[in-house]
């Protein structure tokens, strides 16, 4: 029996503007995978990513996300998102790490509706999962990096999701912090859950990708859990060609 | 109490425990989002609401909410137009604001005059209708704000994230934005149009010094605001002193304490820390 598909892009165009960001993308990724992202600066991981997570949606192309068409997909807190803003918040937010958490819950409750004891229970687990519970009074903004993203990992795996979307998750985090996180990505996948991340660091996911895809505008190169730098893929990197699609070596892949 | 056998001091202290309540709640996200001169756009904008009022009849309350609430919904679809530099759309809105009020003025039938209460806040000339009118509208903006507070926590957070739980984040935004707007034109009369967004800055200033939690803000804002408001009008009333002034005075005193004390406690820590080293 074949894996369930998380993740279904087929041909994807975006634009900001007149500016083409995304184009001819296709891409799979089936349930308990762990996906790495990476490419130049304005390759279009960023949109790639806001495009799974619903906050924009493609011109052109087709998007499935748990084998629904991504419009009509309602089931939003299957999916838990840590945005590159994230690593860098307002340090002087006046929130303890446990409110923080819990407000990951807020979709789900409504408006005028109280958090319950179900949504403190998963706020409380969550911070187990991270190793972070003995901080939940402590102000956010006091925390290093590496337990701030941790936090915010938190906040996204308050909602249970089967799908955790990462963009840039090692910023600002320190050796020890990206070790941390690297251990806890490796858990989080033994429990099934499916991970895609945008990163420029690749050994923080080492051994445990299943697939890296390269990035630069449209997808050149994938189907490789080895960091594309380091098989000679590297011309796709640095290289953005003039003309929308050059610089890739090779043809777009899906996976 | 001597205080409390004069109508119109029954009448202040009934309004300034409302906008002492609201104003802060208000306030705690406009600093949150980092938008602190929009209450001082907004309140402008409520100055040729006030003018309009007096020109045509209206109670200027009222006046002032509309044109409070049209200035917001511009100043909201200004910030979409002019999206990398949004404090534009705040800076044409206040002109716009000051420039209307000045040409109603222009035009005379006594408009400057009744003015000067709404510019700086008064106590003896709060009626009974302009404190049910405050009520009328300062207990549903209440409810409103107690209603999205989860949710206005989530987005200050992290828009993106929030946007992408599904959060109708533009909605709320539109929502909150009206609601500052008319927590301004409620304050106006005890406070003054200038002075107004002192109250919703201020005790949130203060409170940011002093608790460790989001909630803990939100209560210390609130406990800062009544009793500087309180504590204002009944200066006011002894000391025949203007009652916006007053207030944010205080309001002051209290930032500057707070500010020294967690200076203080800084200082100390280093200290310790550096003796144990």
């Amino acid at each position: 029996m074949s894996a369930e598909m998380v993740v279904e892009l087929n041909n994807i165009r975006f634009t900001y503007g007149c500016h083409p960001v995304l184009d001819g993308i296709s891409l799979q990724v089936a349930a308990g995978e762990i996906v790495g992202i990476t490419g130049p600066n304005g390759a279009g991981k960023t949109t790639l990513l806001h495009l799974i997570v619903g906050l924009v949606r493609a011109q052109v192309g087709e998007l499935k996300i748990f084998g629904q068409p991504a419009g009509v997909f309602k089931e939003r807190r299957q999916i838990g998102f840590v945005s590159q803003r994230a690593s860098h918040f307002n340090r002087s937010y006046p929130a303890t790490v446990y409110e923080v958490v819990l407000s990951g819950r807020t979709a789900l409750r409504g408006f005028g509706r109280f958090f319950n004891r179900q949504d403190r229970t998963c706020a409380e687990e969550a911070l187990a999962r991270v190793d972070m519970l003995a901080y939940k009074n402590a102000p956010v903004g006091e925390l290093s990096g590496g337990q701030q993203q941790r936090v915010m990992l938190a906040r996204a795996l308050s909602l249970r999701p089967r799908l955790l979307v990462l963009d840039e998750p090692t910023n600002g985090v320190d050796q020890d912090g990206v070790k941390e996180l690297s251990r806890l990505i490796s858990g989080l996948r033994d429990d099934g859950i499916t991970i895609l991340a945008v990163s420029h660091e690749p050994g923080w996911l080492a051994g445990l990708t299943s697939k890296w895809v390269c990035l630069n505008r449209t997808i050149c190169s994938c189907n490789s859990s080895i960091y594309p730098r380091e098989v000679g893929w590297s011309e796709c990197l640095p290289v953005r060609g003039e003309q929308f699609g050059l610089g890739c070596a090779d043809s777009p892949v899906g996976g | 109490m001597e205080i409390l056998q004069y109508d119109f001091m029954l009448r202040a202290l009934a309004a300034g425990l409302m906008i002492g309540l609201v104003c802060p709640l208000v306030g705690l996200f406009v600093t949150l989002r980092r938008m602190s001169m929009i209450a001082d756009a907004l309140s402008h904008v409520c100055l040729s609401g006030v003018a309009a009022g007096l020109l045509t009849g209206v109670q200027p309350i009222l006046s002032a909410s509309a044109f409070a609430m049209g200035g917001a919904l511009l100043i909201e679809a200004l910030r979409e137009k002019y999206r990398y530099y949004a404090e534009l759309s705040i800076a044409i809105i206040m002109s716009a604001g000051v420039a209307i009020a000045a040409i109603i003025i222009g035009l005379g039938n006594g408009v400057g005059g009744g003015l000067m209460s709404y510019l700086f806040g008064s106590i003896v000339l709060i009626s009974g209708r302009d404190v049910a009118v405050m009520f009328c509208i300062g207990l549903p903006t209440l409810l409103v704000l107690l209603i999205f507070t989860k949710e206005m926590f989530n987005i200050t957070f992290d828009e993106e994230a929030a946007r992408a739980s599904g959060l109708p984040v533009k909605l709320i935004n539109v929502v909150f934005i009206v609601l500052t707007a008319l927590t301004i034109a409620v304050a106006m009369r005890i406070v003054g149009i200038l002075l107004v967004s002192s109250l919703m800055i201020l005790p949130v200033a203060a409170a940011m010094q002093m608790a460790r939690s989001f909630m803990g803000t939100l209560f210390c804002s609130v406990l800062i605001g009544e009793l500087a408001v309180i504590a204002g009008l009944v200066a006011a009333f002894y000391l025949n002193l203007p009652p916006g002034g007053t207030i944010v005075i205080i309001l002051v005193l209290v930032l500057i304490v707070t500010l020294a004390a967690t200076a203080r406690g800084q200082s100390a820590d280093f200290s310790r820390s550096a003796a144990g080293r």
